[in-house]
């Protein structure tokens, strides 16, 4: 049979055989070994693109997914149809009563047309518009194969992805994330041709470089996973990661535990090993005796071990290494890797007891010959900033002497383990080994904890000891003011000093403390310890960085899954005080599920709107004559009597609330939860405004003509505004949004 | 086999391979990549294949002779390949076979590592070789050297031969390395580990090395300006070397080791555009080069 002539059969249909049925696709592009984070980030990609690269080449496919391996990228897709749909195109023409005659016969207009459209005069349509009848050429572009359509949009593909780190190779000029050694790309059973960094591509791949060195020929897509199973290699990475894990627990039970998994780790061996498998390997006891942290670090960090734990969480002289091939020469193996760990520990034990010579607190002066950030000193000059800024945060928080002692010997001592043989070999140890050697010198355990977890929050770990908290804040304001107070902001992706991480640290433990503590006092008195004298400056500073807190607490708490217009109603009246701030965003959020939000919102925003702008007036109550008059300013004044919202109008009050609640390792642990009761029974005795407000504004003209009468309406008013508005300005929440959603 | 073995067999391998057994360069370095056959080979479009040892020094290293994986001075087995074969990887994990290591008994792994040298203004991208956990090669595709693209790749294969012959003969202290039979490594190096770690913390004299430095930055650049590439380009490792000391015997603080790097990168960089320009004088020669087919 011919093959079709364009156009005289519809897309797709009249054909024999295999090839108008839709076929199987995979695309691989073989590498040399690729970083795990690349060939994570290049198969997501692969796929993203291929969705949307397929649906803009009207190719329809499905089942479109993507896979790596060290050695690999692979595109596969279960049904790529095997034509392109056909490019249907309308080219409107004359209008239908110009086109053809009374006789109903073509017109020389419509000749002309369809000779200009390249269509036959009797093919031409007419089709009802909007601006009455027209002609149309339609015209119909057969869609392509899918091999030859594919040919153009695989090596697109491949062009298209874009890893952090790219390089070039040889004498070409392609950037990719490591050099591309071959392409396999079949349809079907056919192989789709086409090139890519001076590649052509085949039906060869390769399999694992040891266990099955020569090449794979694949015959049909529909083979290739099993044909790279023949060669040593699994495909898809979540199989990689099922035995990766199962092997681990199995390796680690015969010796005795179970492995600790660290996630990350899990996830770049996955993308290390095409075949893996799991073993056991053990160390001399004697190094159980270096720290914990040390242990661990030495098998994850350096020779991606995991290590192992007995039922009772302790370290057992143990590791599960993964390795890339099968069982052959397995002993070896563990033999060569327990080697090299026990050289790697005797490092490590050296370090430490080199590091054990001196006392912590004697390296202190050594920090002078080491930068903090390069426009911000030593870390010698930061430590006693940080000792500084303990002295303010005694006074601002009023800490008893023992504590306030302990803060400052914990600032002092804060940085000096990074002049440590240990730290500098893994850096990832800060904070970790300075508590360590200072517990080990005898300094107090609360010192101790502080300098362990000042670098908290780190993930979803927060401090644990309120010294800790303060430290982990102290270090953070520290970093932010001395920045912004230097010029450096961060701006859009660019945060090369981590001061976005920082507010978010600051924010995150300040809430999680409850601490009555107004941050502004805090900024500024970081400033004073940066010696930043010039007030511009200052200000700038100081401005930037409540912005950044705010920001950061913003986000934090629609995170926590509080309404943007709520938390931008509670913002706006102010968020010096982190932990208060979100005691009345949560109080807000809660009562605006409540019937009587309406009756606060409502008062309130008829208030605030009637109010010129920066009104103040004295209620005098002698010139209330109306009923509805009289009957508010009774509500206002019975209101003002209250404890709940006197304190929720008085920061002062406020800051108090919940002291003592707490106990001696966080003092202030329960304030946000009292603050937040204490806010909903404000909001809750501030709905009886409702109704006489309402009345209010039936009975009465607020504009009264007469001067003295409509001060008087507008001091009331304001009074009404006054009590709410500490909590929040209301005028910001949108109604019907964020409403109370049932149930919830 | 010993640790010599373990030498010849790299030179002889990569001999056939048509590479130029050069000699290690005689002057202080800290890694093979400072050799001219490295550092100024790799620059511009001419072919080029080299093997050869290098000493290298780093004195902050050093251990008194007493860790067993550290070491003041040690040796690189050190190859460039340029432009970089499509084989390049093939090639070195054949070059194992010929150290006698059976792969299929052993775990073979490439891991992701960058590679900068900020005194050199070199960069390139690739990997750490590990044999059964212990790190055995660093290979490197060059990107950048002297602070220049380079338009055609070279790859650096440099072994680290004490770790390869302390695999191979399961010592876990270098020092216990066969050298040649009846002969250790330590009992050649040791006493040379002992002596240069106490030159190198305690009686290096501080003024003496910065005066070097200023010396050696001076006259480094006096030739360049007279445009004699390779006697200048032997004064920035002079420069670089005492660098190391300095810092060894915990002189530099950290500003001015920004500054001292800096400069020593400038250098670098003035060598790198000096000798491209030298070579296209001379007509890029090895272009034409018939004995030196790649």
């Amino acid at each position: 049979m011919p093959p079709d002539a364009p156009g005289t059969s519809p897309a797709g249909r009249g054909r024999r055989g295999g090839r108008d049925e839709p076929a199987r696709l995979v695309f691989e592009i073989g590498t040399e070994e690729l970083p795990p984070a690349a060939a994570w980030e290049g198969a997501r990609q692969l796929r993203d693109n291929a969705l949307a690269a397929f649906d803009a080449a009207r190719l329809p496919a499905a089942g479109v997914r993507a896979y790596s391996t060290p050695r690999r990228l692979a595109l596969i897709v279960d049904r790529v149809a095997p034509r392109q749909e056909d490019l249907i195109r309308a080219v409107r023409g004359p209008a239908a009563r110009i086109a053809f005659g009374p006789d109903g016969r073509p017109t020389q207009a419509a000749e002309g047309f369809a000779r200009a459209q390249g269509v036959a005069t009797a093919s031409l349509e007419r089709r009802q518009t909007p601006q009455g009848d027209y002609v149309f050429a339609v015209r119909r572009e057969p869609g392509a194969p899918a091999a030859r359509v594919l040919a153009g949009l695989l090596p697109q593909l491949a062009e298209g992805l874009a890893f952090p780190k790219a390089m070039r190779w040889g004498t070409g000029a392609t950037r990719f994330a490591r050099p591309v050694r071959w392409l396999l790309a079949l349809l079907g059973r056919r192989v789709v041709a086409c090139e890519f960094a001076g590649v052509r591509a085949g039906r060869r791949t390769f399999g694992h470089r040891v266990l099955h060195p020569r090449p794979l020929v694949v015959h049909s897509a529909d083979a290739y996973e099993e044909a790279l199973r023949e060669g040593y290699v699994l495909l898809d990475p979540e199989e990689r990661r099922a035995r990766i894990t199962a092997g681990a627990a199995r390796a680690a039970r015969d010796a005795g535990g179970r492995p600790l998994l660290d996630p990350d780790l899990v996830d770049e061996t996955v993308q290390l090993v095409e075949w893996p498998e799991a073993f056991a390997g053990r160390f001399a006891d004697e190094f159980l005796d270096l720290p914990r942290e040390v242990l661990i670090t030495v098998m994850q960090h350096h020779q991606k071990y995991f290590a192992v734990e007995d039922a009772s969480g302790r370290l057992l002289p143990a590791f599960v290494a993964i390795r890339n091939g099968g069982t052959q020469g397995l002993d070896i193996v563990r033999e060569g890797n327990e080697w090299v760990l026990r050289a790697r520990l005797a490092d490590a034990r050296f370090f430490f007891d080199e590091d054990r010579r001196q006392p912590l607190a004697s390296r202190v002066e050594h920090l002078a010959g080491l930068v903090f950030l390069e426009p911000l000193g030593t870390m010698a000059q930061k430590a006693q900033r940080l000792e500084r800024l303990a002295d303010s945060l005694r006074r601002l928080l009023g800490l008893a002497p023992e504590a306030a002692a302990h803060l400052a010997r914990a600032a002092r001592l804060s940085k000096a383990d990074l002049v440590t043989q240990i730290v500098r070999e893994f850096p990832e140890l800060q904070g970790v080994m300075g508590g360590i050697y200072a517990r080990l010198d005898g300094e107090p355990e609360p010192v101790a904890g502080a300098i362990r977890e000042q670098y908290l929050p780190r993930g979803a770990a927060l401090p644990r000891s309120e010294l800790g908290a303060y430290l982990a804040v102290l270090d953070r304001v520290d970093t932010l003011l001395g920045a912004l107070a230097a010029g450096i902001a961060a701006s859009g992706s660019q945060d090369p000093y981590g001061l976005r991480r920082a507010a978010q640290g600051i924010v995150a433990v300040a809430v999680d403390r409850g601490w009555p503590l107004r941050m502004r006092d805090l900024a500024s008195a970081a400033l004073d310890a940066y010696a930043v004298a010039d007030p511009d400056r200052r200000a700038r500073a100081l401005r930037e960085a409540m912005e950044m807190l705010q920001q950061r607490l913003r986000t934090a708490l629609i995170e926590d899954g509080i309404s943007y217009d709520t938390v931008d109603a509670v913002l706006a009246s102010g968020a010096d005080d982190l932990a208060d701030a979100t005691a009345r965003a949560r109080a807000l959020w809660a009562f605006r599920r409540r019937p009587e939000f309406t009756q606060v919102h409502m008062a309130y925003d008829r208030a605030a709107r009637i109010l010129p702008h920066g009104f103040t007036g004295e209620i005098r109550e002698d010139a209330l004559a109306a009923p509805a008059e009289r009957a508010l300013f009774a509500t206002v004044r019975r209101l003002q009597t209250l404890e709940a919202v006197q304190d929720a109008g008085a920061a002062s009050a406020r800051s108090g609330a919940g002291t003592g609640a707490g106990s001696p390792e966080s003092p202030w642990g329960a304030r946000v939860a009292a603050l937040v009761d204490r806010y909903t029974e404000a909001l809750g005795h501030l709905a009886a405004l409702g109704e006489p407000v309402d009345r209010f504004f039936t009975d009465v003209l607020v504009m009264d003509p007469d001067e003295r009468v409509r001060a008087n309406r507008l001091a009331l008013l304001e009074a009404v505004v006054a009590m709410i508005r500490p909590i929040a300005d209301l005028s910001r929440v949108v109604m019907g949004e964020g409403k109370p959603v049932a149930a919830s | 086999m010993t640790f010599q073995d373990v030498l010849i067999a790299l030179e002889r391998y990569w001999a056939a391979r048509g590479c130029v057994i050069e000699q290690p360069y005689d002057l202080e370095v800290g890694a093979g990549t400072m050799h001219p056959a490295t550092f100024l080979r790799t620059l511009g479009p001419e072919p080029w294949r080299a093997a050869y040892v290098q000493p290298s020094r780093r004195p902050a290293d050093g251990r008194y002779g007493e860790n067993p994986n550290r070491l003041g001075r040690y040796f690189q087995y050190q190859v460039v390949l340029k432009p970089s074969p499509d084989d390049a990887q093939e090639l070195y994990i054949e070059s194992l076979r010929t150290l006698r290591i059976d792969l299929r008994e052993h775990d073979l792994r490439f891991l992701e590592d960058d590679w900068e040298d900020r005194t050199l203004g070199a960069s390139g991208l690739g990997w750490q070789v590990f044999l059964d956990g212990q790190e055995i090669t660093q290979f490197t595709y060059f990107q950048q050297m002297g602070g220049i693209d380079l338009p055609v790749v070279s790859a650096e294969i440099t072994y680290g031969p004490e770790r390869i012959a302390q695999f191979i003969q399961r010592k876990d202290n270098v020092y216990d390395l066969v050298w040649a039979p009846g002969i250790t490594y330590g009992e050649i190096r040791r006493q040379e580990e002992v002596e240069h770690s106490t030159y190198a913390f305690e009686a290096a004299d501080v003024p003496t090395l910065r005066g070097l430095f200023d010396a050696y930055e001076r006259e480094a650049g006096r030739l360049l300006d007279r445009r004699l590439v390779l006697p200048a380009f032997d004064h920035v490792l002079k420069c670089s070397h005492v660098f190391n000391l300095l810092d060894a015997r915990g002189a530099v603080g950290v500003a001015e080791r920004a500054s001292l790097m800096g400069r020593s990168r400038a250098l670098a960089r003035r060598c790198a555009e000096l000798y491209l320009a030298r070579r296209e004088e001379l007509g890029w020669p090895l272009l034409r080069s018939r004995t030196h087919a790649a």
